[in-house]
């Protein structure tokens, strides 16, 4: 059986490595253990490296851009596509960006924060959009800290 | 110019035997094995290495929990669309 083809965003990269032993970081596990065919889209990559390099982190840009290039050995990177517009819910123009990444690589999934508008839809033509945990239980990988 | 190397290990028999049984379930050879488990291995310590100063700094600046973090984000994407519009 070949692995489930997954879209992930900025919110789960941030979680995966700022909170190790969350479901989100369990995720990076599946990937690089190829149980998940992680993909994420270019923008979601320099969005990732502008919040750790921004005020917030402001982490060393070099440093960043080798954890970056370690993200795409285990992840596929795929390219920005013009942002899917919805007013209801409304959506910022990265979460555009994400559906649209994902609908053009037919990915199966969508992994979002828990927290994320994107949940509001549920599906977007077959996606599915589920949180890290959620996900997990759906595909049978109990989360560990779920 | 060949950019592999041969070098020769040692590893206990019954885990030569688990390797050979699984080279075999997935059709690869034991090199291909033991290469992609080298991989992962470094990678994992890579992304470890990273977690723990990414959640120390995300401690630093009390990002307590996921919550934090997702708010964060979105702050972020207000700021680059107040930026392009």
């Amino acid at each position: 059986m070949s692995a489930p083809v997954v879209v992930l965003d900025s919110k789960v990269l941030l979680l995966a490595y700022a909170f190790p032993g969350g479901s989100s970081s369990e995720l990076l596990d599946r990937a690089i253990a190829r149980q998940i065919t992680a993909v994420v889209s270019l923008g979601t990559l320099a969005e990732f490296a502008r919040i750790l390099t921004g005020p917030a982190f402001s982490l060393p840009a070099r440093l960043v851009e080798g954890w970056v290039r370690d993200l795409r050995e285990f992840c596929e990177a795929a390219p920005d596509q013009q942002p899917v517009r919805m007013t209801r819910p409304r959506l910022a123009r990265e979460e555009g960006e994400l559906i649209s990444c994902a609908a053009a690589i037919a990915a199966e999934h969508i992994v979002t924060g828990e927290r994320s508008r994107l949940l509001l839809l549920g599906r977007y033509r077959g996606i599915e959009i589920a949180g890290p945990a959620s996900f997990l239980r759906g595909l049978g990988l109990v989360s560990l800290s779920s | 110019m060949r950019n592999t190397e041969v070098v020769s290990l040692s590893i206990p028999k019954d885990l030569l035997r688990e390797v050979e049984d699984q080279a075999k379930r997935e059709r690869r050879s034991k090199s291909e094995l033991f290469r992609e488990a080298l991989r992962q291995y470094l990678l994992r310590l890579r992304v470890a290495s990273a977690q723990g100063l990414i959640a120390a700094r995300a401690r630093g600046v009390g990002l307590a929990d996921e919550e934090g973090a997702e708010a964060l984000v979105d702050e972020a994407r207000r700021k680059s669309a107040r930026t392009r519009s």
